[in-house]
């Protein structure tokens, strides 16, 4: 699965299948993405490969007081992925907006519904939070082990 | 009076009126640029949106047209605050809904471009909804198309 900027001018392939996709309804995803809410999907990010175009990286402010490194094309400034504090340096969640077909990515839970916007409607097909999620509830086996090995990793220095 | 401002606060801004439609857009470009579903985009006339503190950058960005768009970025975060697509130009902004601070009171007025929605969105009915774009005319209230003829009008 590829992914590219407006422009054009930064594309990255995605090299496996990402752990986890959420949508996240907090305010501060809703005002990053200027939209409703944010989908997200979680990948290691060694397994994103760069194929063209040069990136700039944003470090902003973030709820869990940690921060936030977005990457975004430094021609158009489209954001195509970060990485978050509490998560660690390993772990890339990328904008499913900007991958190549995104409607192959759909939420496996919607987070922060406790400010998601009330005109919004959720189906009840997949989980729905309050606030954070619990990673053990929701994360298949597999995608825990490769969390961990991250973390392993990131401990590890 | 709404006021929004960008993640990392140096850019805070105000419309001074209601604005006059909101939509949801689902095309695959509106999909890119906010890196989710679909983008909240509040219409308002440009001179309605008051800067509160510091200063927006102005990025030419291509868009679905062919005809380009401006997108305003707060130059330090980068995180987008509004566009002036080519259509109406610079008299129209393109308010991105969820950098106000009470973004559930611009609701969309209407889902466009839903021939390339996320099979899984869900949408009730309570707004239309329409595969592609539309005219104005048929769906904006009268209202907000006269603030509209007057802002085009203008010089």
């Amino acid at each position: 699965m590829e992914g590219h900027c407006t422009c054009g001018a930064v594309r990255f392939r995605l090299e496996r299948e990402p752990m986890f996709t959420l949508a996240c309804h907090c305010t501060w995803c809703q005002r990053e993405t200027g939209a409703a809410f944010s989908l997200l999907t979680l990948i290691e990010r060694s397994a994103i490969t760069p194929l063209s175009g040069r990136v700039e990286e944003v470090t902003v402010p973030s709820p869990s007081g940690q921060g936030q490194v977005v990457r975004r094309c430094a021609l158009c400034k489209v954001a195509l992925w970060s990485r978050y504090g509490a998560a660690g340096p390993g772990m890339a969640f990328v904008r499913v907006g900007v991958l190549d077909r995104p409607g192959a990515f759909a939420p496996q839970v919607h987070c922060y519904t406790s400010t998601k916007q009330s005109w919004l409607v959720l189906d009840g097909s997949v989980p729905v939070e309050p606030e954070w999620i619990d990673d053990a509830k929701y994360w298949s086996a597999d995608s825990l082990a490769r969390q961990n090995r991250l973390q392993d990793l990131g401990a590890a220095g | 009076m709404m006021e929004g401002h960008c993640t990392c606060g140096a850019v805070r801004y105000r419309m001074t009126e209601r604005p006059l439609f909101t939509h949801a857009c689902h095309c695959t470009w509106c999909q890119r640029e906010t890196g989710t579903a679909f983008a909240l985009n509040a219409m308002i006339e440009t001179d309605r949106v008051q800067l509160l503190l510091g200063n927006v950058e102005e990025i030419d960005t291509p868009s679905a047209s062919g005809r380009g768009q401006v997108i305003a970025r707060c130059p330090a975060c980068k995180v987008a605050l509004w566009s002036h697509y080519a259509g109406a130009g610079r008299k129209l902004a393109f308010v991105r809904v969820g950098t106000l601070e009470r973004p559930g009171d611009c609701p969309p007025d209407i889902h466009i471009f839903t021939s390339t929605k996320m099979p899984w969105v869900t949408l009730d009915g309570r707004v239309p909804v329409v595969p592609e774009y539309y005219r104005a005319k048929e769906m904006w209230p009268d209202w907000a198309l006269a603030r509209r003829a007057a802002v085009l009008a203008g010089g």
